[in-house]
């Protein structure tokens, strides 16, 4: 939202949203859209309506332009700190240890973010990554800072709602609630024989955090993922197998990476293709399969191989398809697991090598060949899309 | 997720892949003696750019700034980090528009001024001054 509107002013004070992936439903909304009710995660097609009636302005999600902002606001706070952790687009953590003033330097870094960017930034400050993200939260309903001292944690845990807390998901939360916990303080002075009989590690790691003892680093997250998902519709509907392929392919490259990038393996495997269960003319097809993996692993080459089996079986010629997706699952870290001795000892290192080379030069600099054909294709409508302001020679903005 | 709507079992696959190969050639012979001496090659990004992540480019449209060196279509370096200050010439936000023109204070107003006889200043209240950032360079091809 922010970086729409550092190149776009006159989106400022109207109501802007921006949409998902291929224009599906909205993903950010400014305070004007919220105030006029737009729910995040609406579908566009429920909006219409609003949309005329208030001229709301509506952009595709930018992801050049976000991407861009985002790496200059990473390394500004890299210049101006020792060590940090990128955890998404817009979050990251930065360890502050030996930081004398810490309201002080945060409020200058928040300042500095904002002069040198445009990007309005929100900063916590706590004795560990959970409660730093609690005082993050705090933060956006003050002046931008928060800092939760040590002697206030207590008072602020007691009426803080579970679900408020980072690594409490939907599960995690009905699981706590059914044992009577619906505060963090509750989770605080939990006993250790109920954490251990009833929740796994997670839980146990989380009541350390809020006690205050910080055992999650930098770069250690509260819970690996249990599933990696890609799946994604497309723009125009795809008809050949190829290309589908190569859109499978793709998100095997993308949610292997993700598996090694939390050093953990998967050992099952599922791949879905639908055709567009919206249309009343086209035929109908969805169809999905699973396989168990030979073990545990996070090779791309292989998961491709075994993926593109399971396409070659599920595919039928002479439909129109409309989305596909793969699911790993059955994930486990990557020391606990067993190997198979027939299974060939493969390329993780080439893997290993690809990933680095991609974090350091940009996505998809390196990929395997297949992927490379040309995918205009199955590309994600994104009719309203910005300019890229900042990556673009033909886009930057104009001035008179 | 979709309902599952089959399971099958898979063949057997292959145990092997064959892989290309590739080995490097060994280089033999004298060093250059001329390696010690390399300097980097020049990067006009050295030159231009103070701070990479507070720099953004614009171009310009139109001839307001013409004897400031400006003219239409250049590309105009923008730092967002420098402080704003009387005489610098400055990319400002004046109603939805960006417009670049040389700054000055006076009488407690905020002047934009043109480097055009043929253009008029722009004259606003210092709380209604919004700028993008000092302008450090302009690039031009022919």
């Amino acid at each position: 939202m922010s970086c729409e509107r550092i190149f776009q002013p006159e989106l400022n004070n109207k109501p802007v949203i921006v949409l998902s992936n291929n224009d599906g439903c909205a993903i950010a909304r400014s305070n004007e859209a919220k105030s006029l009710g737009i729910k995040m995660g609406q579908p566009l097609f429920q909006l219409t309506d609003i949309i005329k009636r208030y001229d709301v302005q509506v952009r595709s999600t930018n992801f050049a332009l976000y991407g861009d902002m985002s790496n200059r606001m990473m390394s500004i706070i890299a210049e101006l700190t020792p060590k940090i952790e990128i955890y998404s687009i817009d979050e990251c953590f930065v360890d502050v240890a030996g930081i004398p003033d810490l309201g002080a330097w945060a409020m200058t870094l928040k300042q500095t973010i904002y002069q040198w960017t445009g990007l309005p930034v929100s900063i916590g400050i706590a004795r560990t990554k959970v409660l730093s993200k609690l005082a993050n939260k705090l933060a956006k309903s003050c002046s931008g800072v928060y800092l939760i001292e040590a002697k206030e944690e207590q008072n602020i845990l007691t009426v803080t709602p579970i679900d408020d807390l980072w690594g409490v998901g939907k599960k995690l939360s009905l699981g706590l609630k059914s044992v009577g916990i619906y505060t963090a303080s509750q989770i605080v002075n939990a006993s250790d024989t109920l954490i251990r009989d009833h929740f796994s590690v997670v839980l146990s790691r989380l009541q350390a955090e809020l006690r205050g003892q910080s055992v999650l680093a930098l770069d250690d997250h509260v819970e690996a993922r249990k599933q990696i998902i890609c799946s994604r519709s497309f723009g125009n509907t795809i008809t050949e197998k190829d290309q589908l392929q190569q859109v499978i392919l793709q998100f095997v490259s993308l949610a292997t990476e993700k598996l090694r990038r939390q050093y953990s393996e998967a050992r099952c495997l599922q791949v879905t293709i639908n055709t567009n269960a919206h249309s009343k003319i086209a035929k109908q097809c969805h169809r999905s399969a699973i396989v168990t993996l030979p073990t545990h692993t996070a090779n791309t080459a292989v998961v491709a191989k075994y993926a593109n089996q399971l396409l070659a079986q599920l595919f039928k010629p002479g439909y129109q398809y409309q989305r596909a997706g793969i699911m790993l699952m059955d994930i486990a870290l990557s020391q606990c697991h067993q190997y198979d001795l027939m299974e060939a000892s493969s390329n993780d290192h080439m893997d290993e090598v690809k990933d680095r080379i991609n974090r350091r030069f940009g996505r998809d600099k390196i990929q395997s060949a297949r992927l490379m054909i040309d995918n205009q294709q199955w590309k994600m409508r994104q009719d309203r899309l910005s300019k890229k302001f900042t990556t673009s020679w033909q886009d930057i903005l104009t001035v008179t | 997720m979709d309902n599952i709507s089959e399971i099958h079992a898979l063949p057997e696959l292959p145990s092997k892949q064959p892989l290309p190969f590739y080995l490097n050639p060994v280089q033999a012979g004298f060093p250059s003696p001329a390696e010690d001496y390399v300097d980097a090659t020049l990067d006009l990004n050295d030159y231009l750019i103070d701070r990479p992540s507070a720099t953004y480019f614009v171009r310009v449209s139109g001839d307001s700034m013409i004897n400031a060196g400006i003219n239409s279509g250049d590309i105009l370096i923008v730092d967002r980090s420098k402080t704003v200050h009387h005489g610098a010439i400055v990319v400002a936000q004046v109603d939805n528009d960006f417009t670049v023109k040389r700054l000055q204070y006076k009488n407690g107003r905020v002047i934009l001024c043109p480097e055009n006889d043929a253009f008029k200043p722009i004259v606003i209240s210092e709380d209604q001054l919004v700028t993008m950032g000092v302008v450090t360079g302009v690039v031009r091809r022919f």
